[in-house]
């Protein structure tokens, strides 16, 4: 056994060519796994059942925001129930950059800071957004002027939850300049401070209603949304990238039975 | 150290500093007297800040010296930026 | 020849690296977006309040700091160079004086918002001042990072044997992206009417 492991140790291409009972790195594929399967999932909740990407304008009245959730209340609803049931799952991709950081050069302060930030941000960037919304769907029968309150706090925290998301970004930049290991890619880095200052610029959506800088300006959001989704995209490939340059010696070898 | 003043990049600060003169004396102009000499006026202060970018990125950025396809990047990005302004001003007032 | 067609070589060479040339231009990108809402989403609708909010600008302390920034660009400049020359010295001098400069816009930056402030013009004034507090506000984010960017290439002169061409270069190249585009955001906000 330890024979073919360490003849793969060196020519490792792709965990498809690397049958499952010796793949090593299994868990880490699974980990990564969720990555692609979970954004898409969070792009299909979101555009087209959720009806939040694009958001809806931020300065309708109580009236017009009751209409727009009892339209879309039955795709709502089923949004809202896939994303509580579905978003635990971003767990897995936190546990799997927090082991790649550990492997860079600096200290696992970081990699555990980045974890932290990340799991904080979650709770306003995704789960109160869902939670106000699927309230909305759910209790139609609650007063119009509580409906526009849930609207209110479910998209602003969507939108608005920035500081957690800019250190989040920060951290992970920092990690990377200072990485002597050279983990993840110096751009990757770079392209975190574009996220972190992106999230800055989010700050006046609490102000405005509409514009450039509103929660559904052109700025605020769909400039911040590409920018989001260039990042994340880069990230899950140099995530791939480290997962398969990883040296199996560095692995948690198993106890020898 | 002073002897580094003397320096081809020390001239390039004065051309700026000139060049940086001239859009504020263009840009502090009287009222505006049509809307002819409003858009040359304000197109003009643009290409000389273009001008000025150019000049930073191509000696102070040594872009000069670089491969052609990041010369072609950065004054396609110059190029886009007066376009899109200049292009404002002359149709949209 | 010049010296700095015999520092960078008969052939052509990128300076810095390329992961700062991916920062540097999204970042030119991102400010061309800033620029694009700025006109087309805004000042399209009412060309009048405009030119009208922008008289309360000043064009003088706009200009001051133009001239600021592009002198800390010609210390940066020289500082790239004096390093290529191994005066890590001077270098760190100049760097020194471009970190000076840097910190100045800065108080001149806070000071003409503390005056626009003081006059009740405020971010939610009119569309205008949305745009003027908030590009301004990213440049002096920039800035800082500049500023940060400029005491790691600081510590690097002064105490590492043989400093890293690659790394200074870079740093350079980012603070000179600062210096540009707030020749552009000058003459945007401040100038054209």
């Amino acid at each position: 056994m330890s024979n073919t492991l360490t003849a793969h140790a060196a020519t490792e291409t792709t965990n498809v060519a690397t049958p499952v009972a010796t793949n090593r790195k299994l868990d880490q594929w699974i980990c990564w796994w969720s990555l692609p399967i979970f954004y898409n999932l969070f792009g299909l909740i979101f555009v087209y059942l959720g009806k939040l990407m694009p958001p809806p304008k931020p300065g309708l009245t109580t009236s017009e925001i009751v209409t727009f959730i009892q339209t879309n209340a039955s795709s709502m609803q089923v949004a809202w129930v896939m994303l509580t049931l579905s978003l635990g799952f971003a767990s897995l991709s936190s546990g799997l950059i927090v082991v790649q950081m550990k492997r860079m050069s600096v200290s696992p302060v970081l990699p555990y800071a980045y974890l932290a930030a990340l799991a904080v941000a979650a709770v306003p960037g995704c789960l109160l957004c869902t939670i106000m919304f699927a309230l909305a769907a759910f209790r139609p029968d609650r007063d119009p002027e509580i409906i526009a309150l849930l609207y209110d706090m479910g998209l602003l925290s969507f939108v608005g939850s920035l500081g957690c998301f800019a250190t989040q970004y920060m951290i992970f930049a920092i990690a990377i300049f200072l990485d002597k290991n050279r983990i993840f890619p110096r751009w990757l880095g770079y392209m975190s401070i574009w996220g972190a200052v992106t999230e800055m610029v989010a700050a006046p959506i609490w102000i405005f209603k509409d514009g450039p800088y509103a929660w559904d300006g052109l700025i605020s959001f769909y400039l911040g949304t590409i920018i989001f989704v260039v990042w994340e995209y880069f990230l899950v490939a140099s995530l791939f990238k480290a997962i398969k340059q990883q040296p199996l010696e560095e692995l948690t070898p198993p106890c020898s039975v | 150290m002073r002897t580094y003043l003397y320096h081809p990049l020390t001239r390039l600060w004065l051309v700026l500093l000139l060049a940086t003169v001239l859009s504020w004396y263009l840009g502090s102009d009287g009222p505006v007297t049509s809307r002819q000499a409003g858009v040359l006026s304000a197109v003009s202060i643009l290409a000389v800040a273009i001008v000025k970018c150019r000049l930073v990125i191509r000696n102070y950025m040594e872009v000069r010296y670089a491969p052609s396809w990041l010369q072609w990047t950065c004054d396609a990005w110059l190029l886009l930026n007066f376009g899109m302004v200049s292009s404002f001003y002359w149709f949209a007032i | 020849m010049s010296d700095q067609a015999i520092d960078a070589g008969t052939s052509r060479r990128l300076p810095g690296d390329a992961d700062i040339w991916v920062f540097v231009i999204g970042d030119m990108l991102i400010f061309s977006a800033y620029f694009a809402a700025y006109l087309f989403v805004d000042r399209i609708r009412d060309h009048a309040l405009f030119f009208q909010a922008q008289q309360q600008l000043s064009q003088n302390l706009g200009f001051c700091n133009t001239l600021i920034l592009l002198t800390s660009s010609l210390f940066v400049a020289l500082g790239v160079h004096a390093a290529r020359l191994a005066d890590f010295r001077a270098a760190s001098r100049f760097l020194e004086l471009a970190g000076a400069s840097g910190i100045i816009f800065l108080f001149v930056k806070a000071y003409e918002w503390y005056t626009k402030l003081a006059s009740g013009l405020t971010i939610s004034t009119n569309a205008f001042f949305m745009h003027y507090y908030v590009m301004t506000g990213v440049h002096v984010v920039h800035v800082l990072i500049g500023l940060t960017f400029l005491t790691i290439l600081w510590r690097e002169l002064r105490g590492a044997a043989i400093p890293r061409m690659e790394l200074v270069e870079a740093g350079g190249i980012y603070w000179h992206m600062v210096d540009f585009l707030w020749f552009l955001i000058f003459a945007l906000l401040y100038l054209m009417r």
